[in-house]
């Protein structure tokens, strides 16, 4: 019953002429050409494609996770035995304290001022001191700066202006400090999109002073990432730990921010 | 059908080193099906987005263990993304997987009139798909529009090979019946309308 349209589907797909396929099915030529062109029709009804600002942070934090995994892979046996216990120690305490407030993931999306937040800082923390390799370290750093991003919109979205652009305030000091080494050149540009997105719907509702501060965090981060690229690269800055700004420490895991 | 679906063995073993190269050409491979598969189903960008995130982050945790076993890699990968839909619908009460509004219109017609004559427009075919049994409008998503293959979709709704097969058809031809009822009931409303 179902071979005819199953052969037609196959030659579409194959690319081969449909003509010859429909010649072994002479009987029900117009019952498929139908049946294709519906199919074909369906195929229009997609969804978007992701946003290519998404695209970029998405695969950012993949390969973070990734590093994370290969770090902690490569710890010397009688030290990561040593660490078991309390890894797993810190992983149920705040799985006990995550489930308590609602939910696991809830950790992750929460901003400052939230209860769930000192619990989120606090595994940054933890991730950031077993992460031993300079390069995931600082890979990690860059990873953080762009939730401080990413809380800095939420808080602009629910009106804590002022906290909004303290974030971006820390995310510019970790990246301007030496994270945003590891950031590509499309992925800055994605952030530059960002801040300036923000600035603008912040402009847009009236926050016109908010607006300037981001944008002016923006001009000192650009001007910093310039001056950083025109320098010659040696080894340890290639692949060094970007260290929090001066004055300014525990900037990349938003110590200060609570 | 027109996605890529065929890994090689060696960017798998790469992949379930965690080597990043093999991590990130797997993830651009993915990326678009994955989103759009989860879009069309949750209808809102922010959600799509992280649900979308926690895909690949559960792939980079479940791949050093990943064995074939038969199973393509990009249905494993969906099977990841399908059980993160279903169990937001859950949680928001709802029990069957539905395409939301949200999925786009990318026909070719530049014209209303060419659309009318050479294919559905898209509400029309939203509306009809709806009219389908839960199986039928899966396979019919999960087919046509998410471009799956059948060993995939086979997967994902846990039938043989198949019985995909027999449902795209019946599904294909419900549809059509489906699109052919209203268009002739809307050619009487307008022949009525004409003469009242």
């Amino acid at each position: 019953m179902d071979r005819a349209l199953r052969d037609c589907l196959d030659a579409l797909h194959d690319g081969r002429a449909l003509q010859d396929v429909l010649r072994r099915h002479p009987g029900r030529r117009d019952e498929m050409i139908a049946m294709l062109q519906l199919s074909v029709d369906l195929q229009q009804l997609q969804a978007p494609a992701p946003d290519p600002a998404f695209r970029l942070r998405a695969r950012n934090r993949m390969l973070a996770s990734a590093r994370r995994g290969r770090s902690l892979s490569r710890l010397p046996v009688t030290y990561a035995r040593r660490l078991r216990p309390v890894l797993y120690g810190v992983a149920g305490a705040a799985a006990a304290v995550a489930i308590v407030a609602g939910g696991a993931s809830a950790a992750a999306q929460t901003v400052p001022g939230e209860p769930l937040y000192p619990l989120k800082t606090a595994v940054e923390g933890i991730e950031l001191r077993l992460t031993l390799d300079p390069t995931a370290s600082a890979h990690l750093r860059l990873e953080f700066a762009q939730r401080r991003l990413a809380e800095a919109q939420r808080l602009a979205s629910i009106g804590r202006v002022p906290e909004a652009v303290q974030m971006v305030d820390l995310y510019a000091a970790t990246l301007s400090a030496g994270a945003g080494d590891q950031a590509s050149a499309a992925g800055q540009a994605a952030a530059d999109q960002e801040l300036q997105r923000l600035a603008g719907s912040l402009n847009a509702s009236g926050q016109r002073q908010a607006a300037v501060s981001i944008e002016r965090a923006k001009a000192h981060l650009d001007q910093a990432m310039a001056s950083r690229q025109s320098r010659p690269t040696g080894p340890s800055q290639a692949t060094g730990p970007a260290k929090p700004a001066a004055g300014r420490p525990g900037a990349a895991t938003g110590a200060k921010a609570r | 059908m027109g996605a890529v679906k065929t890994l090689d063995d060696a960017l798998i073993r790469r992949a379930r080193a965690l080597d990043p190269g093999a991590l990130a050409e797997i993830y651009e491979r993915h990326l678009d099906g994955i989103y759009r598969y989860i879009y069309a189903r949750i209808g809102h960008q922010a959600d799509a987005e992280d649900l979308t995130e926690q895909v690949f982050l559960k792939m980079v945790d479940a791949i050093p263990g990943y064995r074939s076993r038969g199973v393509p890699f990009s249905s494993w990968l969906y099977r990841i993304a399908h059980n993160l839909v279903v169990d937001r619908y859950r949680r928001s009460g709802r029990t069957t997987l539905q395409l939301t509004e949200a999925v786009e219109d990318r026909g070719p017609y530049a014209d209303p009139e060419g659309r009318f004559e050479f294919g559905q427009d898209r509400s029309r075919l939203l509306d009809a798909i709806r009219q389908l049994t839960p199986d039928q409008q899966q396979v019919i998503a999960m087919r046509f529009i998410d471009n799956l293959d059948v060993q995939d979709v086979a997967h994902l709704l846990r039938r043989r090979p198949g019985a995909i097969h027999a449902l795209q058809y019946r599904a294909l031809n419900s549809l059509q019946r489906i699109l052919r009822s209203e268009q002739r009931a809307g050619v009487q409303r307008a022949q009525g309308g004409r003469r009242g």
